[in-house]
This record gives structure tokens, sequence and C-alpha cells, in this order.
């Protein structure tokens, strides 16, 4: 591996969100990768290069690093003339990782469910037989809707220092995606107890009963790295979505599933018969530090 | 002789078609040719759900889009007579969001989209613009990196939120959160004074004339140098008409056709795809040559954004600039930092403004799905311009999405004969250059122009 | 058995977790099959009115003496506690009936009510000695009733 390996991030179909979000990870950290890494190019960032010329050249690319679905379909999406698939494809032979940054490079994410074009997929299944077939390291998929930054950037060290990284059966790093969304929250209490939100707006509750909270269901670090360093949508009172699973989107996201008042779906690998037994002894007892607001204002 | 270039930096990509004659753009057209669909992608949905897919038409201004959004669905229940309570610590947290996401679009788009480009102009010096290695480049990244975090403090995240639903919001704030984005907004307001205006703040915001152009230091100051030296202030200008669609954030909605500022009439607002494809129509028109529609009022094109804002609201020291430069390539890049100081004082007093006493969030009598039929409008100022998202709702779910994003107005397509806002403002450029700096001017979010 | 137990209250609780603990198993197992949740009605009725049967006992302890006399089991038996196994079969089979669309959406007290009000009334006619009929013949006709209370329409 170079000193310096060479990045190359590529654009599909995308809504940028992921770029920004690497821009804001924290700005230390955003300058340790910009020295440690030769960015080559990035649509939103470099000035200097161009993507058909790298492709022309004999130039190699360490971290192939893919923002956005893939289509083959140049009627609605083209870049640079090019269809999305071609020009992967085309990357991918000189890149030795490949890194699916976000759910729509992972799987097609939110733009799949264009269905005008049915031809919307993640870089995976993208791959023609040579490219697929040359890749030493399988690739490395980063779901979220955002992805993190900080997931970006440990999975480019981490490969960086030891050259390969161990992914989960939806090729996600291990280390990243073995903790809930669940894990973490500062609502925790309240799910503990099954003190329930009532509605939105509120410090205290869970949102697990009534507002989708996927957290408990969900594979992610967002309650374990915080966003932009500070919070969580937990923490503040919004319901995680599981963007980081790939059923995101479902639907009726911000409203939880429930059959006669009963949840549809129950804490990952928890039984329905154990979660809800938990659930009636908890409920069983009112618990007035937990009813009560969380932090009494005067006047 | 025609010149075509792929454009990037500008949210995704655009190409741009010149026409010369004697080494002048006598035509020009910019092509977006990628369609993601959101409008399609929203029929069906439950309504709530366009809380979470909106947001995802755009990274960069994904809360212009969700408030939108939470704006037109709030609009259902009015216009199906249903009474729907929101209170101004919402509101104003909503505002807040909005805001910073403003502020921290115009400093990434000014050291990452425009800077490079107008400090090339001038080999050799200006170094530290450049992009990766400038370090006024990294240090605007980090600020805005920075200020994000005060959104992420009612949000939880950015990008891609949806702490914005009808009936409030889902955050309750305590003063000690409030105090802290107050602090990321103070930061902010020192990379203003000391990287851009190199003055303080209420200095600044006490410009009145064109003559005050004297007292910037800083990159500003550079900018407005490279702009005379360069002729920035004689290029990029349009039909010199502006447009307000909301009054939010202290802006004042209307708009300027000839000198003075009238009222809106949404009804005008006339959207037209006579230029542009077909998603369900295999075979195009060969008329048709770009994803993005045109979008008029009152059957004429207007210029929307932070220059139309400072025009119509009346902000002096713009006026008295665009008394002397019109709307050119210079007046609009000042207009767009100048609202950056504006915004920047306004954050502090919403901040100061929320009670935190007042509930977040107000359940809503009734469940959209619950609705049988209706229709509605949500308009807000978003970081480039006007944003309209108009919605209809049937039997609980959605019928109908319609997106009016407000890079559609300024570079929607146009014919030869009345080429759009930022068309003709490329007409006459004499370098590909120039014509890419006019075009930058306008901030251009290729994601949101055909979302 | 009075000496296994320190007082009145121990003794009651033990006998309601106990009876409960019954039914409980009963429609665990029967939530486990996999037949239509229709069929779960009609079999759970049966194996109920199997139980009036067999250990009457059993069912009056629960509506004479528990239902009656609340405030002996207020402390350790707080709400569902001590009938919550059985309260989670009942859950488990609305809710799967639910999403199947075999049963209709409603409130789960409403559709908790439909169960216990059908089969704890008829519990108490049988204890009361006014049926004509042996009170398994009643069973098909009490299930009919339960699941077309609970069933679900376009």
């Amino acid at each position: 591996m170079r000193i310096k390996p060479k990045v190359l991030w590529f654009q599909g179909i995308t809504c940028n969100g992921n770029t920004h979000s690497l821009l804001c990870a924290n700005p230390n950290r955003l300058e340790l990768f910009l020295n440690s890494f030769d960015l080559i190019y990035h649509p939103s960032l470099t000035t200097h290069s161009n993507l058909l010329d790298i492709i022309n050249s004999n130039e190699g690319i360490d971290f192939l690093l893919i923002e956005g679905a893939i289509s083959n379909n140049t009627d609605f999406f083209s870049i640079s003339n090019s269809s999305t698939k071609d020009l992967l494809n085309k990357l991918v032979q000189k890149s030795t990782y490949v890194v699916a940054v976000g759910s729509c490079a992972s799987y097609g994410g939110i733009h799949a469910k264009f269905e005008l074009n049915e031809d919307i997929t993640g870089v995976q299944n993208s791959l023609d037989k040579r490219a697929a077939t040359r890749l030493k390291h399988k690739v490395i998929n980063l779901t979220g809707c955002p992805v993190h930054p900080e997931w970006i950037l440990q999975t480019l060290f981490i490969v960086k220092s030891h050259g390969k990284i161990q992914l989960d059966d939806e090729n996600r790093p291990v280390e990243m995606y073995s903790t809930l969304a669940h894990h973490g929250c500062t609502r925790n209490e309240y799910f503990e107890w099954k003190v329930e939100s009532d509605h939105y707006g509120t410090k205290e509750g869970c949102l697990f009963y009534d507002q989708g909270c996927r957290g408990p269901m969900t594979k992610s670090s967002c309650n374990k790295i915080l966003w932009n360093d500070v919070n969580s949508k937990t923490r503040v009172g919004m319901p995680c979505i599981g963007c980081t699973e790939l059923d995101f989107p479902r639907e009726n996201m911000l409203e939880t599933k429930k059959h006669i008042g009963i949840p549809f779906e129950t804490p990952l690998g928890i039984s329905k018969r154990a979660y809800l037994s938990l659930t009636g002894v908890a409920k069983t007892f009112k618990i007035n530090r937990l009813q009560d607001k969380l932090i009494k204002y005067d006047d | 002789m025609k010149t075509v270039d792929i454009i990037e930096r500008i949210e995704g990509e655009a190409h741009l078609k010149l026409d010369w004659r004697n080494g002048v753009v006598k035509d020009s057209r910019i092509e977006f040719l990628n369609f993601r669909g959101f409008e399609y992608i929203l029929e069906g949905k439950a309504p709530l759900d366009a809380l979470v897919y909106t947001p995802r038409i755009c990274g960069i201004c994904g809360q212009a889009h969700l408030l939108a959004t939470v704006n037109a669905l709030e609009n259902l229940y009015k216009n199906a007579n249903i009474d729907l309570e929101v209170t101004k610590k919402a509101k104003l947290l909503r505002e807040l969001g909005l805001a910073i996401e403003i502020l921290d679009s115009h400093i990434k788009w000014f050291y990452m989209f425009i800077m490079p480009d107008v400090a090339s102009l001038s080999q050799g010096k200006y170094k530290d613009y450049q992009a990766m290695n400038g370090s006024k480049w990294l240090d605007a990244i980090k600020v805005a990196s920075d200020t994000m975090k005060g959104l992420a403090i009612i949000g939880g995240q950015w990008p891609h939120t949806s702490y914005m639903i009808p009936g409030g919001v889902m955050c309750d704030p305590t003063l000690l959160e409030l105090a802290t984005i107050e602090n990321y907004i103070d930061q902010a307001i020192m990379f203003f004074e000391k990287n851009l205006s190199g003055v303080s703040i209420s200095d600044y915001m006490s410009f009145n004339s064109v003559s005050n152009l004297d007292d910037l230091r800083a990159d500003l100051k550079d900018f407005k140098d490279l702009s005379f030296e360069h002729g920035l202030t004689n290029i990029g200008k349009s039909y010199d008409k502006f447009f307000v669609i909301s009054d939010m954030l202290g802006f004042k909605s209307g708009r300027i056709k000839l000198i003075n500022a009238g009222k809106i009439n949404l009804d005008k607002i006339k959207e037209s795809d006579e230029f542009s494809f077909d998603a369900k129509d295999k075979k195009q028109n060969k008329k048709k040559y770009s994803w993005a529609k045109t979008v008029k009022y009152d059957e004429n094109f207007f210029e929307t954004g932070p220059l139309a804002r400072a025009m119509v609201g009346g902000r002096k020291f713009i006026k008295s600039i665009h008394k002397e430069y019109d709307d050119s390539v210079f007046t609009r890049v000042m207009a767009r930092m100048d609202e950056m100081a504006y915004l920047l004082q306004k954050c502090k007093r919403i901040i100061k403004a929320v009670d935190i006493s007042e509930p977040s969030f107000i359940k809503p009598k009734i469940k959209l799905k619950d609705i049988y039929y209706a229709k509605a409008v949500g308009s807000i100022e978003a970081a480039r311009g006007s944003l309209m998202h108009e919605v209809e709702i049937e039997k609980g779910k959605i019928k109908s999405y319609n997106v009016i994003t407000p890079t559609v107005w300024n570079l929607g397509p146009g014919s030869k004969s009345e080429p759009g806002v930022a068309q003709k403002a490329i007409i006459g450029s004499k370098s590909l250059k120039e014509a890419t700096i006019t075009l930058r001017s306008f901030d251009v979010c290729s994601v949101c122009t055909t979302h | 058995m009075y000496n296994y137990f320190s007082s009145k209250e121990e003794l009651a609780k033990y006998a309601i977790k106990y009876s409960t603990n019954i039914v409980a198993s009963q429609l665990r197992e029967i939530n486990n099959m996999d037949i239509s949740s229709k069929e779960k009605v009609y079999l759970f009725t049966r194996q109920y009115f199997q139980s009036i049967k067999d250990s009457p006992e059993v069912v009056e302890y629960f509506l004479r003496v528990y239902l009656s006399n609340r405030e002996v089991f207020s402390n350790g038996c707080e709400g569902f506690l001590c009938v919550g196994d059985f309260v989670t079969e009942v859950m488990i089979l609305l809710e799967e009936g639910a999403s199947k669309k075999e049963f209709r959406e409603q409130d789960f007290f409403t559709a908790f009510s439909m169960f216990m009000g059908a089969l704890g009334g008829f519990a108490f006619l049988s204890g009361e000695n006014v049926l004509e009929k042996d009170v398994l013949e009643y069973s098909d006709g009490i299930a009919e009733n339960i699941y077309r209370a609970l069933k679900y329409e376009d």
C-alpha cells in the first residue's frame, strides 16, 4: 500500500448526502484523512483532475469509494456521457479496494424506489464478471442514509493498516455494524420500564412503542459514535428509521406497526413471547420518577 | 463554433453547451441529464413518509425540503378545514434549523464551488483559495462542519434528519442546548468577521452604500479585487427580475419586475416541460434537452435566491451595489455572502426568542391518513432561493407530489428567443471560464434541479 | 398445603398463578400450531370449556375469589403480574390474527374483553348450573361469537 493511498470518489445516482456527511466529520479527523490519503478525484471537491482522464490512464486506485446507486440505463442518468454501471466497472478494474458508501451504493436505497427505471441497484450487483472476479477483497458496504463519516474514515484507516476488514453477512464491517442503534440511546431507561412517549417533542419516553423507532432492530453505531460529534436522532426525540438495514426505506416509517395495540416487530432476536412477557411486567409498575418530567423547572 | 463542457462542483453535473460567434457566446444551453424521479417515488406513499423521502432530494439542502414538506402537510389540514396548532417555539426551532443549513451551504459554496475558479483568474496569487490544498478551502470546510453541530443539537444529526413534523418538532431542547447552539453561531460569526468581512459583524451590518466596499478586508476584499480586476461586475447580467416566495426568516416575499417590489400570487407560478424530457415517454421530442423543467411567474422568468431576497427585502448595502453593478456576477455573489451576516444575526435572535416552557409538539386532531382528500402547497426560502412543494393526498396515500426547486427558477431551460435566467446571463461571455463562473454565481444544485 | 405458605395471601397468589399457568400453557401450545387464527379461537375455547368441565374449581377460583377480592392480591399481583403469562398468549393470538388479516384492527382491551367476557361469562353460567346441555356443546357457538366479534372486514 502506498504511504498515501490513492482514493477516488465516484458519484452514481445520489443526493450527495454522503459527501456532505463526510464534510461534517470532526474537522481534525477530516484534515488527518486528507493528509493521510491522496484524494485524486471527487466531483464536488477536486478541480485538478478529470474522471475520464483517470479511467483512460494507467493510474491505479487504492480505494474506490462509490456514493449512490448504479444503473445501466442512460435515458434517466448518465455521468460523463456514460452509464453509471459502465463507469463503475471501468473504475473497479483499476482498484484494489471497493467501498460502497451509503445505502444507495450498498443495495440501491431510496433511489431504487423509482420504478420507471427497473435497473437501479447497488455496487455489488452491478459488477460485471471480470471486475467481480478480479477483486481480492469483497466490496465493503457501508450502509446508512447517509453514512456516518467516521465509518468511512475508520474503514479506510483499518484497511490501510491491516489490508483487510472483517465483514458481516451484508458485507458491512462487523465492528461498526454489530451494535444496535439502541445501544447508548439516552432514553434507554424509558425502554427498560416501557414508559412510552405519548407524542413527539418530549425529552422523556421511549420512541419504540408508538413513534416507529427501529433502534432495537437496526445495526448501526449511531448512539455509540455520535453524529456531528454531539448527538443522535433518538437522543433528540426522532425515531431511528433503520436506514442501515436493507429494507430501508419502508412504509409508514414514523409510526410503529401494531396489530390490536401490540407491536408487530420486536427487538432483534427477542421472541414476541419474551418481549410481551417483560413488557407486561414492566407496565404493571408505575414508577413516578420515570412518569414525571425529567427536569423540573422553576416557575 | 459549438462547445460542450461537463461542469462539476454543482452538487451533481451538468453539460454546458455554448454557441460561439467571434469569440462571444451567442447562445447557451444548460443540460441536466440526471433524473431520480422523486415525484414518482412519492406517489402512493403514506403522507408522513414524505418527511423521510424529501430531505433525500438533496444532501446540502435537505432541511429546506423537510420544511417545505411540513408546511405542505400542515396546509393539508388547513385546506381540509381542520384546525392545527403549532407553537411559536416549534416554528422558531424549524427556522433555526433552516437558517443553519443555509449558512453551511453559503460557506461551502463560496470556498468550494466558486472561489477556486475566481482565484485562478489571477495566475499565481491567491493560492490559499485552491481546492484541496488551499488553507482557506480547508478552514471553510472545518467551520461549516462545526456550525452544523448547532443543527445536530436540535435535529439529532445532519445530513438527513426529519425532526420537523406536522404539529411541531420532535426535539425539546434545554437552555444548555440552546446556549451551545449559540456558541456555534458565535464561532461562525468570528469566522465571518475574521475571514470574510475583516470587520466586526455589527460594522458590516451598518454598511449601506456601494462605497462601503472599500471598507471590506479579508476574503471578501479579495473577491472584490478579483471581480474588479477581471470584470465580474460586468458579466452575468440577466433579466434583473427578482422573486421571493416566503416571508420566513424575516425575508419579505414579493417580486420585482421593474423597480418596486410587488405582492405575489402563487397561482401565477407556472411550470412547463416544453424543453424537458418526459419520464414516461421513451421517444423524446427533439425540442427537449434537459431533465430540468421551466418555471415562470406571470409568464416571465425571474431570478430567485439571496440577491432576490436582498432586493425585495430592501437591504441597503446590496441594493446600492446593484444600483451600480446591476445583477452581475459580482452583485449576486456579494448578496449571498451578505445574507450570511444577516442570517447569523437572525439565528441569535431566534435562539433568544425560544421559550422552552412551550410544548414542542401538539398532536394533530386527526391523522393525515384519515383525510379523504386534500391538496396543499408548502413554500419556503431555501439557500438557493424559493422552494415549493405541492402535495395531494387521497384515501390515506399521496396521490401526487410536485417539487419546484430554486435552481429550476434560475437554471430551467428557455428558448432561443426567451432564454432562461442563467442562460441569458451566460450569453455574452467571452471565455469558457467566464461562462462557468457566471453559471456558478447562481449556486447550482444539480440534484435539486431535476430531483 | 396450608403449612407451605406463609399466609393466606401467599396461598391465594400461588393459586391464581397456578391456575393461570394451566390456561396459559394450553393457549401457548395452540399459538404455536400452524393453523388459522379462527381455528385457534375454536380450539382454545374448546380446551377452556374442557377445563371448566374437568376442574370447575379452578375457574371458580378465578371468578369468585380472584376477581372479587383484588385487594388480597394487591401486593405482588399488581396489574397483570400474576396472570401475565396468559395475557401474553392472548396478545400473541390477537396480534397474529390481525397481522394475517383474519382479525380487524381495534384497541387491545376491547379485543381482549371479547375473550374474557365470553369465556368468563360462560364459566359463570356453568358454575350456576343453569345450562341445559353439556357445557362442551356450547363451545363452538361461543367460539363463533368471539370470532365474529374480532373478524376482519374489508
